[in-house]
């Protein structure tokens, strides 16, 4: 089971550099030479493969740890209730707001097109947040 | 949704921790329900109703405009 899970992960790094590699050529333009390119691409898709791994790790370690298989987040329990409710309630905007960052992103460049992904993920956490506290105040603590 | 869970649970002599250890959800789950501000779902009002030893109709008292009454 360990030794088919680590061959996934390997594979998939493998498979996300490629990619972040793609992408970083993409995403830097092709000014200087070959070994520059690649490096700046390579670079790029380690980051991707970074990021790609934190969630990963936070995946496997929220289903490994000792609350992950704890009443909380039983099927039944007011917690996941509150979660469930948050998440289905904050999806639909979640989406709308990604798609209009990456619209205008696309659209504008420069700075905004640098920042603008990360101000949309944090309008969606936070909507998430405020979301989930509403429900835990109705139905717990209200 | 208003119920007995309270009332039972004391009759049984549990507590509310006990309850929800048994049932296998948290302890807040258990004083929501209790309270009526959260209704459980089926299979954990079926499991209320297995260890509280009441039917469900017994343990929960739904609003009287939500029960539907279709005549036959």
């Amino acid at each position: 089971m360990l030794h088919r899970a680590l061959r996934t992960a390997a594979l998939t790094a493998v498979v996300i550099v490629v990619l972040g590699a793609a992408l970083g050529v993409a995403a830097t333009g092709s000014d200087g030479g070959a070994l520059a390119r690649g490096a700046r691409g390579a670079l790029v898709g380690l980051l991707v493969a970074a990021v790609a791994g934190v969630h990963l790790l936070v995946r496997t370690l929220f289903a490994r740890v000792p609350e992950s298989s704890g009443p909380e987040l039983a099927a039944g329990s007011v917690e996941s209730e509150v979660f469930l409710r948050a998440s289905t309630q904050a999806f639909p905007d979640a989406v709308s707001v990604l798609l209009l960052v990456a619209l205008v992103a696309a659209l504008a460049g420069g700075d905004l097109a640098r920042w603008l992904p990360a101000a949309g993920l944090v309008v969606v956490l936070l909507d998430f947040a405020l979301r989930a506290r509403a429900h835990w105040t109705q139905l717990v603590a209200g | 949704m208003d119920n007995h869970v309270r009332a039972r649970r004391a009759a049984l002599g549990l507590t509310q921790a006990q309850l929800a250890e048994r049932l296998g959800v948290s302890r807040q789950t258990v004083i929501s329900i209790e309270q009526g501000r959260f209704d459980p779902s089926l299979p954990l009002a079926f499991r209320l109703s297995a260890l509280l030893g009441a039917p469900i109709e017994e343990l929960f008292v739904p609003p009287d405009d939500d029960v539907a009454v279709h005549p036959t």
